[in-house]
């Protein structure tokens, strides 16, 4: 296989206002591994991934990034479930199919809803679940979409602990073949579910070496706790200016 | 039923008021009927009564329909093309600047003394309060579920009809009940400025023959349309907001 399709490569700067939010940025997405980038809030990684992913920014935005290759399709799963509320779990993960007007893969949608524990809440509305299971609603979504790349910002941080080591484990069984981009605040969870991640310090994007071993990684990994460490030090330098 | 008690509660207080002012003031049935004496006229102008009533509801009913299918079809407009929002929204806000009572009577010589002048108020009336509800509410949408719906390749039309609608119901539930007690309002200035037949005429006749009874008999009559169609409304609003916790509260 041609080297230059195993990874692309985006470049650039972005600016708000008159100030940088980042400069030079150089970021390596590697297919069908997980790549994390950790920010304090307000470090502008939720922009650069609806950069990434295309979207319309704020006129107060101007990004300059531009990535070697566009014609990968994306899907996102964000901290905020993104459910329509008047529609029951079904219809939400299979609403990808209903917008393009297109038959209803029902079968595989079912499937979906199997493997992520939610088969006796085919019918149910969002507002009648709990906050993990919208959240598990919204990875069969994700699943449903069958993009090349799957964007994740911070999708697990408005969980409860149990809920969401349970869920970064759902998550990683189901995604762990797939491209993944995800963005957080948490250097554990980044740490455990990543094969590349990336920091944001004072308007760089700098890459971490990570443990040897190989994700999903274990919490009493030894290297895994240094490197724990190292990134929360440099995070906090980079937050008391 | 508890629904149906309360406005039978709010109905008895009204009347016992109405009948305790009559009492204690003493004023004569030209000044203000007893709810007893409009009772009665209520009852031997039953004929005449049902007829202007079917002419001022058809009008009621057919304004409403009109203005709903204008008023949403405007929203949506605006919607998908910013040059109509940009032009036509402030040109809308201005017929709005004209009070309706003075559009009444070039409405009447444009159109006729039918039922059309009357109608065409109506639609007048509840347009704006319709078009600015429903668009408020297409515009009021989490904007990551509008790329989300992109990423997912959502075109104009099915993001219109599957993500843009749905969520502007509630809104546009609002603008409806305050179209339901304006459209009444429309029909019968309409009948005032200029007609031989609906409850706004019979008010104006009642009047010149100083029958203040059936006069009130009328007004009686356009205060139960405008409930029940309120109520039509609000059980409508209930059906297609079902899903939302904000439009239901006790």
């Amino acid at each position: 296989m041609d080297k230059t399709n195993l990874s692309f490569l985006l470049e650039g700067s972005l600016k708000i206002s008159q100030e940088i939010l980042f400069s030079d940025v150089k970021l390596k997405i590697k297919f069908n591994k997980w790549t994390s980038i950790i920010g304090v809030s307000g470090s502008g990684k939720s922009t650069l991934l609806k950069i990434i992913a295309g979207m319309d920014l704020p006129d107060v935005f101007k990004s300059t990034i531009k990535s070697s290759n566009k014609n990968y399709s994306f899907s996102w799963m964000a901290q905020n479930d993104l459910l329509l509320p008047w529609a029951s779990v079904i219809n939400n993960v299979t609403l990808g199919q209903k917008l393009r007007g297109e038959k209803l893969d029902k079968e595989r949608a079912l499937s979906l809803l199997d493997q992520v524990g939610l088969i006796n809440e085919v019918n149910a509305l969002p507002s009648t679940l709990s906050g993990g299971m919208r959240q598990r609603v919204a990875l069969a979504r994700t699943l449903m979409e069958d993009k090349n790349i799957i964007l994740m910002d911070e999708p697990f941080s408005a969980l409860d602990s149990i809920t969401r080591s349970a869920m970064q484990k759902l998550t990683w069984k189901l995604l762990k073949d797939k491209t993944v981009i995800m963005v957080t605040h948490d250097p554990l969870e980044a740490l455990l579910l990543s094969n590349d991640l990336y920091y944001i310090i004072k308007n760089k994007l700098r890459s971490i070496k990570l443990p040897n071993s190989k994700p999903f990684r274990t919490v009493n990994d030894e290297n895994l706790l240094y490197s724990h460490k190292f990134i929360l030090n440099k995070l906090e330098k980079s937050y008391i200016r | 039923m508890n629904y149906f008690y309360k406005y039978l509660f709010s109905f008895i207080i009204f009347i016992t008021i109405w009948w305790l002012i009559q009492y204690i003031t003493d004023s004569p049935s030209y000044i203000l009927p007893s709810p007893y004496r409009v009772f009665l006229s209520i009852k031997n102008n039953l004929n005449l009564l049902a007829y202007h009533s079917i002419i001022t509801f058809l009008e009621i009913l057919v304004g409403f329909i009109l203005g709903l299918i204008f008023g949403m079809y405007t929203g949506i407009l605006f919607i998908i093309s910013k040059s109509m929002r940009k032009w036509m929204l402030p040109f809308i806000v201005l017929t709005q600047a004209i009070p309706v009572f003075a559009i009444a009577p070039i409405l009447t010589l444009w159109i006729g003394y039918g039922i059309w002048s009357k109608i065409i108020m109506t639609v007048l009336i509840i347009y704006f309060p319709i078009t600015i509800a429903f668009y408020d509410g297409l515009k009021r949408i989490d904007p990551m579920i509008i790329n989300l719906a992109k990423m997912m390749g959502a075109n104009t039309f099915s993001m219109l009809l599957k993500i843009r609608i749905p969520f502007a119901l509630p809104q546009l539930s609002s603008g409806l009940k305050l179209a339901a007690a304006f459209a009444p309002m429309g029909a019968v200035i309409g009948e005032w400025v200029g007609s031989s037949e609906g409850l706004g005429y019979l008010m104006l006749y009642a009047s010149g023959r100083v029958q203040i009874d059936l006069m009130f008999s009328s007004i009686i009559i356009l205060a139960i349309f405008t409930i029940l169609l309120y109520n039509f409304v609000s059980y409508v609003s209930n059906i297609i907001t079902r899903w939302d916790p904000k439009s239901h509260i006790n």
